[in-house]
């Protein structure tokens, strides 16, 4: 037991770099890289990692090294548009419907999405 | 308002990655009520209420900005004589026609535009929804929906001088 609480006072050090995979679809991105302990420095194996939205998770291996491959979200676009991709595509392949009516140009209506007319909307 | 980001469903197509499907909020039937917002650069008012209570209700909700109002005090001649503007209107209302039927009609327009004497733009959407819920037994609902959308665009510069072009564009569906 008191081992379990001695990892529990590591100080966890991720050194993480995400990278598009080089698979065919392009699709998947892989979060990786090394715990370590924050004292010594030394690679901790057995640590978990997860990501708790998404229950998914990867242990670390002998070397404190992990691995873990994610499909994309949504992400927006690009700074200062409005526009937003779903795993990965771009944003005119989104279809977005107003009450069933297509909006062909949906810059303005994301920007009211995001705040202001948010009480005009069934969320 | 809800994304699809896979299995989207049969009835919509058309795009390749995901659906984004908003609703408009249905005016409170109960009771008249507004809310608004005042902003540095935009200001929004909603209001909505019955027109006959329990049955038939409306929402409407606007919003513009207002910047363009300073530029008159601009000290400079070509941004005194600019457009900068966005405004969008909503209105919803919808009537319960009895048990089994409901109607709603909605729209939106929208206008972003943005002129100076040297050259202009301007796009907005607009949409007209019509739909008509109807219950053929406690098990079986039905939708019949009137739909239309348009998105217009224009670019150019002012009339009149030489090499002066307007360039305009719209979808219509």
């Amino acid at each position: 037991m008191k081992r379990i609480i001695f990892f529990f006072f590591f100080f966890l050090f991720f050194t993480n770099f995400i990278s598009e995979a080089d698979d065919d679809a392009g699709l998947r991105f892989t979060v990786s890289g090394y715990i370590k302990d924050a004292e010594s420095g030394e690679g901790l194996n057995g640590a978990t990692v997860l990501v708790r939205e998404l229950q998914k998770g990867s242990v670390s291996n002998l070397y404190g090294f992990y691995s873990l491959s994610l499909f994309p979200g949504v992400q927006a676009s690009s700074e200062g548009a409005s526009g937003f991709s779903v795993r990965g595509g771009n944003p005119d392949q989104n279809l977005i419907l107003l009450d069933e009516a297509t909006v062909y140009n949906a810059s303005h209506l994301m920007v009211f999405s995001q705040s202001s007319i948010r009480m005009l909307l069934k969320m | 308002m809800r994304l699809y980001k896979g299995d989207i469903p049969a009835e919509y197509g058309g795009r390749l990655s995901s659906l984004l499907d908003v609703r408009m909020k249905e005016g409170d039937n109960k009771q008249l009520s507004g809310s608004g917002g005042i902003g540095t650069i935009s200001s929004r008012l909603t209001l909505e209420g019955p027109v006959i209570t329990d049955k038939t209700s409306f929402i409407v909700s606007g919003r513009r900005t207002y910047a363009d109002l300073f530029l008159p005090l601009a000290k400079d001649e070509i941004l005194r004589k600019s457009k900068l503007y966005f405004y969008d209107i909503n209105a919803k209302i919808n009537q319960i026609v009895n048990d089994k039927n409901r109607i709603y009609l909605s729209g939106y327009y929208e206008r972003d535009a943005f002129k100076n004497q040297f050259t202009g733009m301007e796009f907005g959407n607009g949409i007209l929804t019509l739909s008509w819920n109807h219950l053929f037994s406690a098990r079986l609902f039905s939708n019949f929906a009137l739909v239309y959308s348009k998105y217009s665009y224009q670019l150019g510069t002012p009339e009149g001088d030489a090499g002066s072009f307007q360039w305009t564009s719209h979808i219509n569906d």
